[in-house]
């Protein structure tokens, strides 16, 4: 296989979700010494980002969408771990802490969201689902996170949102984390009701938003 | 002489005009038990259900006249037990959360799995399935004894096929698994097939007169999986149970319920043989148009939103609805009106009532609204 076939191909199987074979092109990849970070940026976002739109267009659907997300993070995995063995790191958007709040164990959307978010060259810490406000803070804390996504799929856990919002003023981080909400039921007019800096409809969306809440 | 509810629902199954249009309505457990309380003279005597496990029929169907009397089992059971415990396990080894929200009306409680006993790809090796001989058919011999006569029977063998591979291998998992893990999501599917259909011959030698399945296969606004993924993974194992339903009785009619949009498969449903669809939820499909499009062909059960009007709008909203759908979906027979869903907690009393008045007031046959 060229080098060209390798790119096209690893391209191809993130937009087909064909896990073993991507991760397997990533390995070939490397071996036959393709630059990582080219390979993230040329085929595995430009791929996962057709994936996006397409979900948008109704051409894809939810299983297809995980599906490539899984395949693309099985690459990125690899790419990355390249990367830091050359001793150069990938240059961080910024650092995220990422998870669905308590009481709510719906992670399908927030685990999209936080795969696009790392394709796209954050550092994300994914604290999975049922997060409480201690654990969003303390992670914040720790990781020195600049930005804090939150995920809510149920209207009675909606405004636990806000009580994290309101735990970070309380202890004086507000101004230093910018927050951005999601999730089915949540909608622009509960983010500005909480206070929350911003709110995504969608994946696509919610990395584009990111991208917008660094540069401010 | 008045028709039988079951008469009733016979002549609009078979879309044609009964004297009215038929009707019936669930209910959250906490709002049953809240309207058993306010009824509790009136109900006084009626027969109703027996065991708190399964949450078809009570009182109430009696009470407000319903049409169609449901009889739960199967996988879906899960969903609600009436158990103090915050968290239970199911014969299926599905482990639930009760999850509680406040409304006006006190405390209410959802469900979610917080444990599910295939998550690991070995798990199936070992599994052994709960033996359908176990469930207690007396329930429905029961029901059926006292009121099968009069009423349209409803045998719910529901959430069989993908719903069942949700339950048991995680929301997550199984979609992924219909599309990379497809061996995998057949073996469990078939599982949840072979159970639901023996099941579905007991009731029908019970005496039922419609079996419901349902596999929710809706986003709000989107198909939560390609309609091709649906019909090469889903819609083979629905056309089989519902082929060998209707071989075993063939004058068993089949329901379906989906919620959501699910409009490009409402063909395939049809296809395979699907008498009934529910529950047509208005905030995702038109049931005007759904009815137009799709309404000699299959009929239509519900439509009445649960999402919205019945907890949130006024008695004027209600009665709105009801007449705007009784005048767009009943003409032709081919129509069993209802809320979407079990009636929430935080809908109003007289909502329920305006639910139930409207309908007696528009729903008279030949309808001229």
């Amino acid at each position: 296989m060229s080098i060209d076939e390798i790119k096209k191909e690893l391209y191809n199987n993130v937009l087909s979700g064909d896990f073993e074979l991507t991760k397997e092109l990533a390995e070939k990849a490397i071996s036959e010494g393709i630059d990582p970070l080219e390979a993230i940026n040329s085929y595995l976002i430009p791929a996962i980002e057709l994936v996006g739109e397409k979900f948008g267009k109704r051409e894809y659907f939810l299983p297809d969408l995980m599906r490539s997300a899984n395949a693309m993070k099985s690459a990125l995995n690899i790419f990355e771990n390249e990367i830091h063995k050359s001793g150069v790191e990938r240059k961080s958007l910024g650092k995220i802490v990422i998870g669905t709040v308590k009481g709510d164990i719906h992670e399908i959307g927030k685990s999209i969201v936080a795969a696009l978010l790392s394709a796209k060259g954050f550092d994300v810490t994914d604290l999975g689902i049922d997060v409480d406000s201690d654990a969003f803070i303390n992670n914040i804390i720790e990781k020195n996170a600049n930005i804090l996504a939150m995920s809510a799929l149920l209207p009675i856990t909606m405004p636990y949102q806000g009580v994290v919002i309101e735990e970070l003023k309380k202890r004086g981080l507000r101004e230093k984390v910018r927050v951005m909400v999601g999730g089915a039921p949540v909608t622009q007019e509960h983010a500005d009701k909480i206070g929350a800096d911003g709110y995504a409809d969608n994946a696509v969306d919610a990395v584009k938003l990111a991208e917008k809440l660094m540069a401010k | 002489m008045e028709m039988t509810s079951k008469e009733r629902m016979q002549i609009a199954m078979d879309h044609k005009e009964p004297d009215r249009v038929p009707y019936q309505a669930t209910f959250v457990p906490e709002m049953d038990k809240l309207l058993r309380q306010k009824y509790a003279k009136e109900i006084e005597g009626i027969k109703g259900k027996t065991t708190e496990k399964y949450q078809g029929m009570t009182e109430l169907d009696i009470l407000f006249g319903h049409d169609m009397l449901l009889l739960t089992y199967g996988i879906s059971t899960g969903y609600y037990r009436d158990t103090l415990d915050e968290t239970y396990v199911d014969e299926w080894g599905i482990k639930w959360k009760k999850i509680p929200y406040k409304t006006p009306n006190g405390i209410g409680y959802y469900t979610e799995i917080i444990e599910f006993p295939l998550a690991n790809d070995d798990a199936i090796n070992s599994y052994i399935p709960p033996n359908p001989d176990n469930e207690d058919m007396s329930y429905a011999e029961e029901v059926i004894k006292y009121y099968g006569k009069e009423k349209y029977i409803c045998g719910i063998i529901d959430c069989s096929v993908f719903e069942a591979l949700k339950y048991l291998r995680g929301i997550t998992q199984s979609l992924i698994d219909i599309v990379a893990n497809k061996d995998l999501a057949h073996k469990i599917m078939d599982m949840s097939v072979d159970y639901h259909l023996k099941l579905g011959y007991k009731l029908i030698e019970r005496g039922v007169d419609l079996l419901w399945l349902a596999d929710d296969l809706g986003g709000e606004h989107k198909l939560l999986m390609s309609p091709e993924t649906f019909r090469e993974m889903v819609k083979p194992k629905l056309g089989y149970m519902i082929g060998q339903l209707k071989k075993k009785n063939k004058n068993i009619k089949v329901a379906f319920h989906s919620d959501g949009y699910i409009e490009p498969i409402i063909d395939d449903l049809i296809e395979v043989g699907v008498d009934l669809l529910n529950p047509v939820q208005p905030e995702s499909m038109d049931p005007a148009f759904i009815k137009k499009r799709y309404g000699s062909r299959i009929s239509l059960w519900a439509t009445v939103s649960t999402q919205k009007t019945l907890p949130f709008g006024t008695v004027q909203d209600v009665e709105n609805e009801v007449k705007e759908r009784i005048r767009t979906c009943a003409p032709g027979g081919g129509f069993l009106i209802a809320p979407t869903h079990n009636i929430q907690l935080d809908t109003p009393f007289e909502n329920i009532e305006a639910f139930y008045n409207s309908i007696k007031k528009y729903g008279k046959y030949p309808i001229n609204l």
